[in-house]
């Protein structure tokens, strides 16, 4: 890892600090992910690393969603996260592209999904007139839309982006002595 | 009602004199006289030390002085007379009051002043006050010339030698201490042993912090442990685990884990060649974390 000449604006909030910070690691070393204590490390000017277990480290962890607001609305690119490892922030649109995009994809399928499940598991000749109506008008078409081959295909993951998962990777057993 | 307006009135009065009194008063047993008249208007559940406070415009400590002597009778007047004289200080006068009560420690007045009449003997107080002349007459950081014991650890090397332990690692500490000890005696002639105290306590403290540290590096050694510390906290960072404590293992679950997301996403084939720096990286991260877990259980 290269060795950091990073200097912070003590006068910036905590996340605007952590913004520049993961946009100047984006400039440094691009596609690197940088773990949580380090950027809490960079951005408290501490001489020492912190502990990944610490108050201010997961106070940083937690503080991520007002780092992703100030990198959108100040810088124009967006967070990466990894679970357990680290963030970064994006360095081009072709990486935005590839790491940004097929995340909210995942969701929007995701929800599609849901709710085309809901939609299918209800009777509508259970439901009173006025939600009859409703269904009928727009949930229905809506679903159908949704479910229509063509629409799922516009959902595909662009080309070079990894799957996107939300399952833990299964442990390997235990050995047996 | 009227009766005890003027009462109050009359106390008043007589506190104020008393002020007067203290205030005109020169030497320390006019003082001491005043202090013990003004004391026998406290009220019942009222501190004597704050109420002198209060009344006299004294400093808490002085008031507790003056409240000390005053409650030691004859031996107080004895005493304040040689404070007068530039022999004793007040703190010393109250340590020996308290000494002289039977008591040990520094002696707190606010306890010793709820008992009115807890008279010293004269005898007892002159006995403590030769002893008092005979001690070593030190200098504070600040100049101020000072008696005190100098039954320290620090001074004493006597006081510091203690049977011959049967641990090595003890007898060596041993060694240390009264060496430590020995070089401090001759260093700091005429200081006040407790600045002596405090300075062989740090270096006692900066001593064993080093000899732990070098004593783990000796057991890792012994345990054949070639991995440096630092390579495997840099692993740990790299692979978003918690550095372990020394001799103990890393949390290779987790690292393993973390390792393959990193390795799939800094893997050349899909992020470029411009990666592969980062995904060599984090292999021999991984690689170094598994060799120290080797080593740590490969003893066990």
């Amino acid at each position: 890892m290269k060795k950091m000449t990073y200097m912070f604006n003590p006068k910036e909030s905590l996340p605007q600090r952590a913004a520049h910070c993961l946009v100047w690691f984006a400039r440094q070393a691009p596609g690197t992910f940088l773990p949580y204590n380090q950027l809490t490390k960079l951005i408290m000017g501490y001489s020492r690393m912190p502990n990944l277990k610490s108050q201010e480290v997961e106070q940083m962890r937690k503080r991520m969603k007002t780092v992703r607001t100030v990198l959108t609305l100040k810088y124009n690119c967006e967070v990466v996260s990894m679970p357990g490892v680290g963030v970064r922030a994006t360095f081009s649109d072709t990486d935005r592209y590839q790491k940004v995009v097929p995340v909210k994809l995942t969701r929007v399928r995701r929800a599609t999904e849901s709710l085309s499940s809901t939609v299918l598991a209800i009777e509508r000749k259970n439901l009173p007139a006025d939600l009859r109506t409703h269904y009928d008008g727009s949930l229905k078409v809506l679903v159908d839309r949704v479910m229509a081959p063509g629409f799922t295909k516009l959902l595909e993951l662009p080309p070079g982006a990894a799957a996107v998962t939300s399952k833990p990777e299964p442990k390997e057993p235990a050995k047996v002595a | 009602m009227d009766q005890t307006n003027s009462e109050e009135a009359s106390k008043l009065e007589a506190l104020t004199v008393l002020k007067e009194r203290f205030d005109r008063a020169t030497t320390t047993p006019e003082k001491l006289d005043v202090a013990w008249a003004l004391y026998s208007h406290a009220p019942v559940g009222v501190l004597g030390r704050d109420f002198l406070k209060e009344h006299l415009g004294l400093r808490v400590s002085l008031s507790e002085d003056y409240l000390a002597l005053a409650l030691a009778g004859e031996a107080g007047s004895f005493l304040a007379a040689e404070i007068d004289a530039n022999r004793i200080t007040f703190p010393a006068v109250r340590r020996l009051l308290y000494e002289a009560r039977g008591r040990k420690g520094r002696g707190r007045v606010s306890t010793v002043v709820r008992r009115r009449g807890e008279h010293v003997s004269l005898e007892s107080a002159k006995v403590l006050y030769e002893a008092y002349l005979k001690q070593p007459v030190f200098k504070t950081a600040g100049g101020k010339v000072i008696r005190r014991k100098s039954a320290t650890r620090a001074f004493n090397a006597e006081g510091a030698r203690r049977p011959s332990p049967s641990d090595p690692d003890q007898k060596f500490w041993q060694l240390v201490r009264e060496k430590m000890s020995e070089y401090l005696r001759r260093k700091c002639i005429g200081l006040d042993p407790l600045v002596i105290q405090n300075l062989f306590r740090e270096a006692e403290s900066d001593l064993k912090t080093l000899a732990t540290s070098w004593q783990t590096r000796l057991k890792r050694l012994g345990m054949g442990i070639d991995v440096k510390q630092v390579a495997v906290t840099k692993a740990c960072y790299q692979l978003g685990v918690s550095p372990p404590s020394r001799t103990k293992p890393v949390d290779l679950n987790t690292a393993r884990t973390n390792m393959r997301r990193l390795a799939r996403e800094y893997h050349p084939d899909v992020a470029g060649e411009g990666m592969r720096n980062q995904y060599e990286a984090v292999i021999s991260a991984y690689e170094v974390l598994t060799q120290y877990n080797q080593q740590i259980g490969g003893v066990k």
